[in-house]
């Protein structure tokens, strides 16, 4: 079996909005997302930006939403949003899978669990902090909500984590596993803990005024982001017999492990450049036939350098050059949920034919030698490929077509 | 045990039920049983204990294993007495 991927339902929860028209439209617009790191526990940390989500709409009663990590939240959310615009159809239970990352998990709740306990000066703590901090947490509660019995998984490959799950899903249903998938990412970890974290890394921009510069020549690190991508998979056949609106498809996906450090990108890339390779491969495309890249592009000195030497090895004697967007430049790294949201946000791209510029300027790293969309840049075609990198190693590739 | 207690008391146990598991005020009495008529889970349970500290302002030294024994409010109200 080999059916087709169709994509029937987004939903995003992100620092400059929620939903695909709401962020297109901020996008358009220039809207910034970065929000001043006000805490007091903040106030000698380097970095001083993170990129927030304004508004979480959920539908839930208080005493079950108080036993979910913000991540969970978020998540279940843009489970909501993306099950809305799908239609909500009547689905044979066993047939639904769902398929939903996160890096870490629920930071904040293990954060606050221990300096509980170290308060307390008891050993009783709450009996909830397991379940919610656990990191497949969103995957088991979306499972729950949607009555969804296919299969779960909840793919554990830090930023590359939410294209993973979507990946997974895509397959179950190209192999007739399931019919349709809920499948994505989430993050929430813009807490003490989680800042620090990053920080202690030095992955954080450490800039106070400046906003991400994903291949910008003066880039020094990301601004962290948090949010939540879903996105309703679906047999195209079932799709079409339903009489969906079908938004567009997963034409391929291709992965690779880096198998070099934890947490830094090989710099010769050879191994994402293999991921993109075996993605082009599934699809059955010429590299022609891709209008526009959604790099993974974090604003990091090597990682940036790394992917944009890969592109520019594959691409560059390419006549007809894809179009390269790197969409943290307006909603920061929301870390396992950037895959899903990016690549809803490449797909308005190929639907509204348009790739936004930049809502700030800065000087582009000369190593990005294929046309990156600092201006508004017009797409000519409808398929696109979107990076996703983890730390851990993971490469994955996606490869979209708009309907 | 036959404690005695006061409207306080059952208001407080009432409120956090509510909040931690959502039941209706309403229908909280001394003599409702934990399990059966308000169906709390065994989490439930060892999260109603685990906000009681806070709520109660009181260190709560029930061992686990005893948690069986607590069947109605009024034996949780009970537990969560002042030690002498």
């Amino acid at each position: 079996m080999d059916s087709a991927v169709a994509i029937t339902g987004t939903g995003i929860i992100c620092p400059m909005g929620n939903g695909a028209s709401t962020v297109w439209g901020n996008w358009l617009d220039g809207t910034g997302a970065m929000d001043k790191l006000c805490e007091e526990w903040s106030a000698t940390l380097k970095t001083s930006l993170v990129a927030r989500c304004k508004h979480l709409p959920i539908e839930l009663e208080p005493h079950l939403l108080r036993r979910l990590d913000r991540y969970t939240q978020l998540a279940m959310a843009a489970t909501q949003q993306a099950w809305g615009e799908c239609g909500k159809p009547e689905i044979n239970p066993e047939r639904l899978g769902v398929a939903i990352s996160s890096g870490i998990g629920g930071l904040e709740t293990i954060h606050n669990g221990t300096v509980e306990l170290e308060q307390k000066k008891i050993l009783r703590v709450n009996p909830y902090i397991l379940p919610m901090a656990m990191p497949n947490s969103a995957a088991g509660q979306i499972s729950i909500m949607m009555n969804a019995s296919g299969d779960i998984s909840a793919p554990n490959s830090a930023c590359a984590g939410g294209a993973e799950a979507i990946t997974i899903g895509a397959q179950w249903i190209n192999e007739g596993h399931v019919d349709m998938a809920i499948a994505g990412g989430c993050e929430a970890l813009i807490n003490k803990l989680g800042v620090c974290a990053f920080e202690a890394l030095g992955a954080l921009s450490p800039d106070s005024t400046n906003q991400p510069q994903p291949f910008g020549l003066n880039r020094n690190g990301f601004v962290l982001g948090e949010g939540a991508g879903a996105l309703v998979l679906e047999n195209g056949q079932h799709a079409i017999d339903r009489g969906a609106c079908i938004l567009g498809w997963i034409l391929g996906w291709g992965s690779s492990a880096d198998a070099y450090h934890l947490v830094a990108s090989r710099p010769d890339g050879v191994n994402a450049k293999r991921a993109i390779e075996k993605a082009m491969r599934k699809a059955g495309l010429e590299l022609e036939d891709i209008s526009l890249i959604k790099a993974h592009a974090t604003g990091t000195k090597a990682g940036d350098l790394a992917e944009a030497r890969v592109l520019s090895e594959i691409w560059g004697n390419v006549s007809n050059k894809p179009t390269v967007i790197a969409p943290k430049s307006e909603i920061g790294h929301c870390i396992s949920a950037s895959g899903p949201i990016e690549l809803i946000m490449a797909l308005s791209c190929l639907k509204q034919g348009v790739a936004p510029g930049l809502s700030h300027d800065y000087e582009l790293d000369p190593m990005m030698t294929l046309p990156f969309a600092a201006k508004s840049r017009a797409i000519n075609g409808s398929v696109g490929l979107c990076n996703s990198f983890g730390f851990g190693g993971k490469n994955q590739v996606l490869i979209i077509k708009s309907a | 045990m036959n404690a005695q207690h006061s409207e306080e008391s059952l208001e407080k146990l009432t409120k956090l039920l509510n909040r931690v598991a959502g039941k209706d005020p309403s229908t909280i009495r001394l003599s409702s049983r934990l399990n059966e008529d308000l169906e709390l889970e065994s989490l439930e349970m060892m999260e109603l204990l685990f906000e009681a500290e806070d709520e109660f302002g009181l260190k709560i030294e029930i061992p686990t294993e005893s948690l069986a024994d607590i069947k109605t409010v009024e034996d949780m109200l009970n537990a969560l007495q002042p030690k002498q």
